[in-house]
Parts: C-alpha cells; sequence; structure tokens
C-alpha cells in the first residue's frame, strides 16, 4: 500500500466566458442559454480548491479540473503539457481529463520545512494556451479542513480490504498493481466504504441511511476504460426530470462507472475492460453529497483511492 | 444612523424624466456642489453629521475597527475620513449616483451638502470650533437592537436557527437547521430582518430562509423563499398594498453559509461558540392579508449558469441574465450577489417593442462585506409591463488591483465557497395584472405632472 507522490501544482492567457441566460420569470419557464461553446477544441482549466493545516505542520493541497468540452474527453500525457513545478512534485496529477468539472481528484502535500512553497500545476491542451495554477497555502479563503460539517458530514472511510489503511479524505491510499491484465479482459474492481458521520437521528433527514456514491474513472493511462455494472450493483434510480435545470439538457441516468451504496455502507464493485496496453492509475471517488450540508460545491465530503493496474497484450 | 432614510427627500431640484411608456420614472438629482465659506468646526457643523451617520458603526464594540464618539476620537482620522467620504466609500453604500432610480429606503448615502461639509471641515485643518456649542447627543442604540425598532417597534415574530460553533479558522460551513414558525394564521409580512447574534456578523457570510408548510403525509413541502441575507444587509421592506405572505403552520428551511475566521474589519480570528442567526418579523395587521392586492416574492434570478463561471487568473469576467414575465411586475428591491472577485452590478429593463434600454441602478463599487438590498421607494419603483426584459448585469475583477481578491493567480470557479463565486441577484417583485398596471402607471403620469407644474411655478 502506498501513497500517491504527496507532492502537489497564473495563467498566460485571458479566457473570455460569455455566460448569459433568458429566463421568462414568475413560473420560471423555459430558459434559453445563450452560451455559446464549441462541444470540442476547449482547453481544460487546472484547479486549486484549497490546503489543509496538517498537524504534522506539513501542507495539503487539494487540486481538481475542469475540462470545459462537451463531448471529448481530453488525455494529456505527463510531461511538458501537463507537470508540476517544483519538479519532485509532479507524477500526481491526472492524464485522462473527463468532461464537465471534477474536484478535488488529487493531493499534493508540501513538508513542515516547505509549507510556504506554491506547487504550480501547467496544462496545456491542443492548441490552447497553456495555463497553469498554484497550489499553496497563502490564503485563508482557500484553507480546507477535514471536520464534521453542521450536520455531521465527514469523509467516508474507503479501503480495498481488510489489511488495508482505511482511506480518509481527498489525499487517498493506492493499490497495485496486482496480477497483469490481459487486453478485452474484464477485471473486477471492489472498494469498501462507510460514512462514519455522526448525525441527529431526531432530524427526519436523517431517519433512512445517507447513500455513499462510488464513482470508478481513470486517472492516468493510455486510453479509457469501459466500465459495466456488476451484478451485485443495485440499479441507481434514474434522475427526476422534473428536476431539470433551465436551459440545460435533462440529467443523464447513472452511468455504469458509479455505484450508489444506499445503506451507507458496503461495497462498490464493477467490472472494467480496458482496449490498449499499458499502466493504468483508476480513481474511485466516494462521496455522501447526498448529506444536505455535503456537496462537490462545498468542498466536503469525499474520499479518494487510487488502483493501479498493469494491463497486457 | 437614519433608518427609512430616503436620498434627497429635502433636495430642491428634482427633474423628472417620462420614460418609454411612462413605465419608469427616473429621478435625476441636481448636486448643490455648495462649498461653505465659514468656518466648519466640528461642534458646529461635522459632529452632526458624524453622529448621525457614522456613530452606529463606529463606537465601542461596534463592526468599525475605530470609534468616532468625540472630537478626540475623530481628530487623528480626519484626513481619512474626508478622503472615504470625498469618495463615497463611507459611509458604505455602494450606489452610483444619478443613474438611474435614486429614491431608496435604508440609504446610506450622505447628501453632497454633508459631504461638502466634511472636505471643507478636513481642509480647514478639522478645527473643534467653540467649546460653548454642545454638539447633538449621540444616541447610540443597543448591538443587538434590531433595525427598524424604531419606526415599527420590536418585532411580531423572532425565529432563532439552532446554535453551532464557528471554528477559528477552516473550509466554509453550511449550517441547514429547520424553526418551526409557530404561526396559526396567514399573514402579511411589512418587514424583515435576519441578524447574526453578537460577533457572528463577521462570519455569517449568508443566511437564507426557505419557508415550508406541511403536505397533509407529515412532510413538508416548498412553498417561497422567506428572505435572504448577505453580510451588512439592512433588512427588506414590503409596501403597502401587497403582501408577502407568511403561511400558518409552516417551517423554515435555514441555509446559513458561514466563513470561519471571519471577512471585514470585524473577523475576530476566534472561535466563536453558540452562534445564532435569528430572523426577525414585523407583521401587517390581522385582516391585512384580505386587503392587499397583489402578492410579492423574494426570488433568485440567475446570471447565466454558475457551473460555467471561470474567471481566469489576472482576469475580468462579466455575466448577464435576461429575465421576462407573462404579467406586469413592479421591482420593489435589487440586491447583486456575488463573492470577493466580484466588483460591480447593474440593472437595466429592455423594451421589445421600441427596442430601448433604461437604467434602473448601477452599483460600481460593489464590495461582498456589504450585501445592499436597494428598496426603490413605492412611488418610483420601476414598473416593467408584460414582455419587458429585466438585464442584470455583474462583473467580476481577479486581479491583484481588487483589493478583496485572496489570490489573483488561481482560477475562479463557481462555487459556493467563499473564495469561489456566484452569480445571480436578488429581486422583491410585486406582480400586478394589466388593470393594477395601469392604475399605477396612471398615479406615476398624474404625479409627474404635478411635479413638472411644480418646478414651472
Amino acid at each position: 500500500m502506498e501513497r500517491l507522490p504527496r507532492l502537489a501544482a497564473n495563467m498566460g492567457a485571458t479566457f473570455l466566458l460569455v455566460a448569459a441566460s433568458v429566463g421568462l420569470a414568475q413560473q420560471p419557464q423555459a430558459q434559453r442559454a445563450l452560451t455559446i461553446y464549441p462541444p470540442t477544441g476547449l482547453p481544460v482549466i487546472p484547479v486549486m480548491e484549497g490546503w489543509y493545516d496538517n498537524e504534522d505542520g506539513s501542507v495539503t493541497v487539494s487540486f481538481g479540473y475542469h475540462n470545459r468540452n462537451r463531448e471529448s474527453v481530453l488525455i494529456v500525457p505527463l510531461g511538458e503539457n501537463n507537470r508540476i513545478e517544483p519538479a519532485e512534485f509532479d507524477g500526481a496529477q491526472p492524464n485522462y481529463f473527463d468532461v464537465g468539472r471534477h474536484t478535488g481528484v488529487f493531493t499534493i502535500t508540501l513538508p513542515q520545512d516547505r509549507r510556504d512553497e506554491s506547487v504550480w500545476w501547467h496544462i496545456k491542451t491542443g492548441e490552447n494556451d497553456l495555463y497553469k495554477v498554484p497550489g499553496r497555502s497563502a490564503s485563508e479563503a482557500y484553507q480546507l479542513d477535514r471536520r464534521p460539517r453542521p450536520q455531521g458530514s465527514v469523509s467516508p472511510l474507503v479501503w480495498f480490504d481488510e489489511e488495508s489503511e482505511r482511506s480518509f479524505g481527498p489525499d487517498g491510499i493506492v493499490t497495485g498493481p496486482g496480477k497483469a491484465v490481459e487486453v478485452g479482459t474484464k477485471v473486477t474492481l471492489a472498494v469498501h466504504a462507510m460514512d462514519p458521520s455522526i448525525r441527529d437521528p431526531n432530524d427526519p433527514r436523517f431517519q433512512e441511511p445517507i447513500a455513499l456514491r462510488a464513482n470508478f474513472a481513470v486517472h492516468q493511462g493510455p486510453m479509457a476504460a469501459e466500465f459495466v455494472r456488476h451484478e451485485t450493483t443495485q440499479l441507481p434510480e434514474p434522475p427526476d426530470p422534473s428536476k431539470a435545470r433551465p436551459g440545460r439538457p435533462p440529467p443523464k441516468p447513472p452511468g455504469h462507472e458509479e455505484v450508489h451504496l444506499l445503506a451507507g455502507e458496503g461495497t462498490a464493485q464493477v467490472y472494467a475492460t480496458f482496449t490498449q496496453p499499458g499502466q493504468y492509475l483508476l480513481r474511485i471517488q466516494v462521496d455522501n453529497w447526498a448529506a444536505p450540508e455535503s456537496s462537490e460545491a462545498d468542498q466536503c465530503c469525499w474520499t479518494n483511492v487510487y488502483q493501479r493496474i498493469n494491463v497486457v497484450p | 444612523m437614519k433608518l427609512f432614510h430616503s436620498r434627497n427627500s429635502s433636495m430642491p431640484t428634482t427633474v423628472a424624466v417620462s420614460t418609454t411608456a411612462a413605465a419608469l420614472i427616473f429621478s435625476v438629482q441636481v448636486q448643490a456642489q455648495s462649498i461653505p465659506e465659514e468656518e466648519i468646526t466640528y461642534n458646529s457643523h461635522v459632529a452632526a453629521i458624524i453622529n448621525e451617520n457614522c456613530v452606529v458603526c463606529h463606537r465601542a464594540g461596534g463592526i468599525a475597527p475605530m470609534t468616532f464618539t468625540s472630537y478626540e476620537a475623530v481628530r487623528p482620522w480626519a484626513p481619512i475620513i474626508g478622503y472615504r467620504v470625498g469618495r463615497r466609500e463611507m459611509p458604505p453604500y455602494a450606489y452610483d449616483q444619478d443613474i438611474g432610480v435614486q429614491h431608496l429606503i435604508g440609504d446610506w448615502r450622505l447628501e453632497q451638502q454633508d459631504i461638502d461639509t466634511v472636505l471643507a471641515w478636513v481642509e480647514q485643518g478639522a478645527p473643534l470650533g467653540n467649546t460653548d456649542i454642545i454638539p447633538p447627543a449621540v444616541e447610540i442604540p443597543s448591538l443587538d437592537e434590531w433595525n427598524f425598532t424604531e419606526a415599527l417597534g420590536s418585532p411580531d415574530l423572532v425565529l432563532g436557527s439552532q446554535p453551532i460553533d464557528i471554528p477559528a479558522a477552516g473550509n466554509d460551513m453550511w449550517h441547514r437547521p429547520y424553526t418551526m414558525t409557530g404561526l396559526n394564521d396567514d399573514r402579511c409580512i411589512r418587514a424583515m430582518q435576519v441578524k447574526p447574534k453578537g460577533a457572528s456578523k463577521a462570519v455569517v457570510h449568508h443566511a437564507n430562509s426557505t419557508l415550508e408548510i406541511p403536505n397533509g403525509d407529515g412532510s413538508y413541502e416548498r412553498f417561497s423563499q422567506l428572505t435572504e441575507y448577505a453580510m451588512g444587509k439592512w433588512g427588506e421592506m414590503m409596501p403597502e398594498g401587497v403582501c408577502r405572505k407568511l403561511p400558518a403552520n409552516g417551517r423554515i428551511a435555514w441555509d446559513i453559509h458561514m466563513y470561519p475566521g471571519g471577512l471585514g474589519a470585524m473577523a475576530p480570528g476566534e472561535m466563536i461558540e453558540d452562534n445564532v442567526v435569528e430572523l426577525g418579523i414585523w407583521f401587517y395587521d390581522k385582516g391585512y392579508e384580505n386587503e392587499a392586492r397583489f402578492d410579492q416574492d423574494l426570488r433568485l434570478y440567475k446570471l447565466g449558469e454558475q457551473d460555467n463561471l471561470i474567471i481566469p487568473p489576472h482576469g475580468y469576467e462579466m455575466t448577464q441574465g435576461f429575465h421576462s414575465f407573462d404579467h406586469p411586475v413592479r421591482v420593489d428591491s435589487f440586491q447583486p450577489h456575488g463573492h470577493l472577485r466580484m466588483n460591480a452590478a447593474s440593472l437595466e429593463i429592455y423594451y421589445p417593442e421600441t427596442g430601448l434600454i433604461e437604467s434602473v441602478s448601477q452599483v460600481s463599487k460593489w464590495s461582498a462585506t456589504w450585501h445592499h438590498n436597494h428598496i426603490y421607494e413605492p412611488n418610483v419603483a420601476p414598473l416593467v409591463p408584460t414582455g419587458a426584459v429585466l438585464v442584470i448585469k455583474q462583473w467580476y475583477d481577479n486581479t491583484a488591483e481588487n483589493p478583496n481578491n485572496p489570490d489573483p493567480d488561481v482560477f475562479v470557479m463557481g462555487g459556493s465557497r467563499t473564495a469561489d463565486e456566484m452569480t445571480h441577484a436578488w429581486l422583491a417583485m410585486t406582480h400586478l395584472d394589466e388593470e393594477g398596471y395601469q392604475e399605477l402607471l396612471a398615479e406615476r403620469l398624474e404625479q409627474q405632472s404635478e411635479t413638472v407644474a411644480s418646478t414651472l411655478k
């Protein structure tokens, strides 16, 4: 068992967003988005989510990203166009960028004697400009913590097997690689999770367990993986179309890479198949964002774990 | 602090300008740029201005970092007072002069004459003046006093959130408890104020309250937005003739956003125990709900999708939202909302039939530390015909020139935290029908005629 390199991540060009919406209010009838984005060709935005002040004096910086393309997953190999400086902190960042906003996908820890330094994550996608963002503890506005939220939510505990360390929070444990997997072979992935949050039993919102959600994704690898629902996995409830956001297409049903643990604990399993050989690092992110004071936008509460897989021809 | 102050209500020169379909009447003030020639002293001139406008915050235990309760306390700060008053940065009510509607309720801006007096006093060396002249006594309300007490008395209903400890540092927190209203009858609300208690003022970023009512099976369903609070907000007032309804047997679902460590001059930097946010409600008399002709509500109006908001390092951003209605409305108040990078906002009305655009409000020096709810006086509150479009714009500055910016090197994303950004505005709206709209329009035209006739005399 290991941890990802506990290392950490200005930008040179302007970036324009024209955000506009039209609404016919009162009965907020159909809003029509005027925003015009091409479906492909847009950059990946590196995001510093914030920093944790650790008890040992070190600082852990959390990073995420936003792939602004609506249709194209991007793969940006680690190297000149996807690097972290200083170089000794390089290597923890993803090279596989799914579409949309992905919060807190990796962390870098600066030791106590370097806690005031900045690490910079640089990304250049296609013909777009090079973007970079600093990870640092300079501003209290970006300070994060692992304390319980007001209604009791904390990050879930996640582990691979009974002998393995429990992961808690974004700076997750890494397992593998185990036995090599052949291209085209279906492999079972499994993580165990439980929600240690202590909530008010008299609050009607907590009469039933808060479901955990596990999301399996490629973090690093030469190509996408195909995830298929495991037979032990309960099919998540399809999204309520009446809750579609104005101006947006109806929410898609959860993909096979998403597993819901309705009891607030259990084992999340999926099948994965790889079409290209190489070294893969999968990221499994488990959250309790169904709780009233836990959400991606609130920077709480989720846990990352990572699994290395060696795929051979 | 002047309560229910209507800006320039005593100004001698007011010109009412007719607008498209007379739907909106703007007032353009001709400012008195009088420079006093006499000696301006603290005792004779300035103390009254400071006592009335500044001491409510600049006093022992107040939210301002220094006290202004005596000449000795004020005098060392005279140059800075002159600088900030002259730039209209103090009192902290950012709202552009001479653009759009100027007659506001709860307006803290100084009269130009008072600004000129303060500037002349500083220019003359900030003298004390005749010691035989006793400045008007300072009437300092309790720090826990409700803003509307002087005008309306104590609140008819006070609802508190569950207490919670707020740490000195760390991640933003969202507290989402419930509070039963205990109200047995439907009532119409006259005024509301949300008040974080004690030191919590600096750490409560916002406190939204949604009203939920029982749906018969033991659970509750959303009825309406009750009110909204953000740091520095004064309160809400509902004009006569409309009903902002608080139904019986409801409960409040709080959404209280706290920012450990605090924001602004009074940030405590220490743990705050048992933080409670209180909501004070003043009602119209019983039976009023049968007389009120139109409903009023408060809603969040988006400026695009927050998820799409990305502000580049050392860059700028502008968002805009367009909202129209299938019936006429009156805009009763306008409150832009953003966080540390937002620095300006405006509200306009676009008339598709003519292609004309009118400015309603502009705030060129917006700050997250003072979320003012600009309440239009009812007789000038914009009347919006069916199909006209409200155009809301907000601007963001992620450069080092923005004094509130915690880190200009990062991409700022749409999100809930204080360090992230939001893009919406809160508007209180009276929902009219065509008949009611025409009646109000006729009243405005009559009022306009009287004003013109008065000016010509």
